[in-house]
């Protein structure tokens, strides 16, 4: 079962690191038995590398970890969004695959 | 820069209990800007074309978020001359704006504005200032052979230098500069002061070029200034 997590219902630009703990919490909750989560971008105009960060990388973090039981993807990015969720990843070196 | 330091030295003595009284300057085009800035808040605030986002005080990461989108929306959809800061300008006041409430330690919080310059060059300049411990002291936390506080703020720059011990945070001011590469910009300046410190960023296209100058004197807190010149 896949589940997809819009971010746009958070504003149209994701700015803080605590930002991205609160939403990360949330999505954890929210994603219950899901096998994949998609973390959908649609419609953000721009997000932070603090925000990706603690957001996107952590989590793919946590799912190579085996610390949530589901998968990500990502979806929706604006080539600006884009650019910085895969900086994010690559400093964790961490993966998370981009879907169209 | 000047407005933001007025406010807080408006803000401050206020705090301490000090009657501060203001006198709105006579030049008219002063007047405007000063009105327009929110230089002091107890007056009412007019609008101005120029003023993007007015001294602003921000407490907490909220409203961080709530400058940061603003200012992006502000650039992209109403000021077409300058558009292409948007991004860059977004980047600036979050990951600066979330670094000075994360780092900056102090209870009257951080002050944030954005004006557009259209003469010579258009541009869009940036000021977030704070009387906090100030970045010297806060990366001396983790550096404390880093004695010279210009040279402090410098190494501060750098991509995973923080004052904290987890190695993924001290990605701002990196995130920063990549964002001004990755827009269609003719020039970057940044100018940080701090306690005796003074650092200039300047990036024009390549990677950014660093140089300490003098300070005149001892800041407390931090002051940036960054300047974002259009193409």
């Amino acid at each position: 079962m896949a589940y997809q997590y819009p971010l746009a219902r958070h504003g149209k630009t994701l700015a803080t690191r605590p930002l991205g703990q609160e939403l990360r919490t949330d999505l954890v909750q929210r994603a219950g038995s899901a096998d994949t989560v998609a973390l959908d971008f649609s419609g953000i105009l721009s997000t932070s590398h603090s925000f990706a960060d603690e957001f996107v990388a952590r989590l793919a973090e946590e799912v190579e970890m085996g610390e949530v039981s589901f998968g990500i993807n990502i979806s929706g990015a604006s080539p600006a969004v884009e650019r910085v969720v895969l900086k994010a990843l690559e400093r964790r070196q961490v993966d998370a695959p981009m879907v169209a | 820069m000047f407005a933001v330091r007025l406010r807080i030295f408006i803000e401050w003595h206020r705090a301490a209990g000090r009657q501060v009284d203001t006198v709105v300057p006579t030049d008219s085009r002063a007047k405007r800007i000063f009105q327009a800035m929110a230089i002091d808040p107890a007056l009412p605030i007019t609008r101005e074309e120029d003023t993007i986002m007015p001294v602003t005080c921000m407490r907490e990461f909220l409203k961080v978020e709530e400058v940061a989108e603003r200012t992006q929306e502000i650039l992209e959809y109403q000021l077409n001359d300058v558009s292409p800061l948007g991004h860059a300008a977004f980047m600036t006041m979050s990951e600066l704006g979330g670094n000075a409430i994360d780092h900056g330690e102090n209870d009257l919080g951080s002050f944030a504005a954005v004006r557009r310059i259209t003469e010579p060059r258009r541009q869009v300049s940036i000021a977030i200032g704070d009387l906090g411990i100030g970045i010297p002291e806060h990366i001396r936390r983790r550096y404390p052979e880093w004695r010279d506080d210009g040279w402090a703020i410098a190494y501060a720059t750098r991509e995973n230098v923080s004052g904290t011990k987890n190695p993924h945070r001290g990605i701002g001011f990196s995130s920063v500069f990549e964002a001004a590469l990755t827009t269609s910009l003719h020039s970057g300046q940044m100018d940080i002061l701090s306690a005796n410190g003074f650092c200039r960023i300047q990036t024009v296209q390549q990677n950014p070029k660093i140089e300490v100058l003098p300070a005149t004197r001892f800041r407390r807190g931090t002051w940036i200034t960054y300047d974002l010149v259009s193409v």
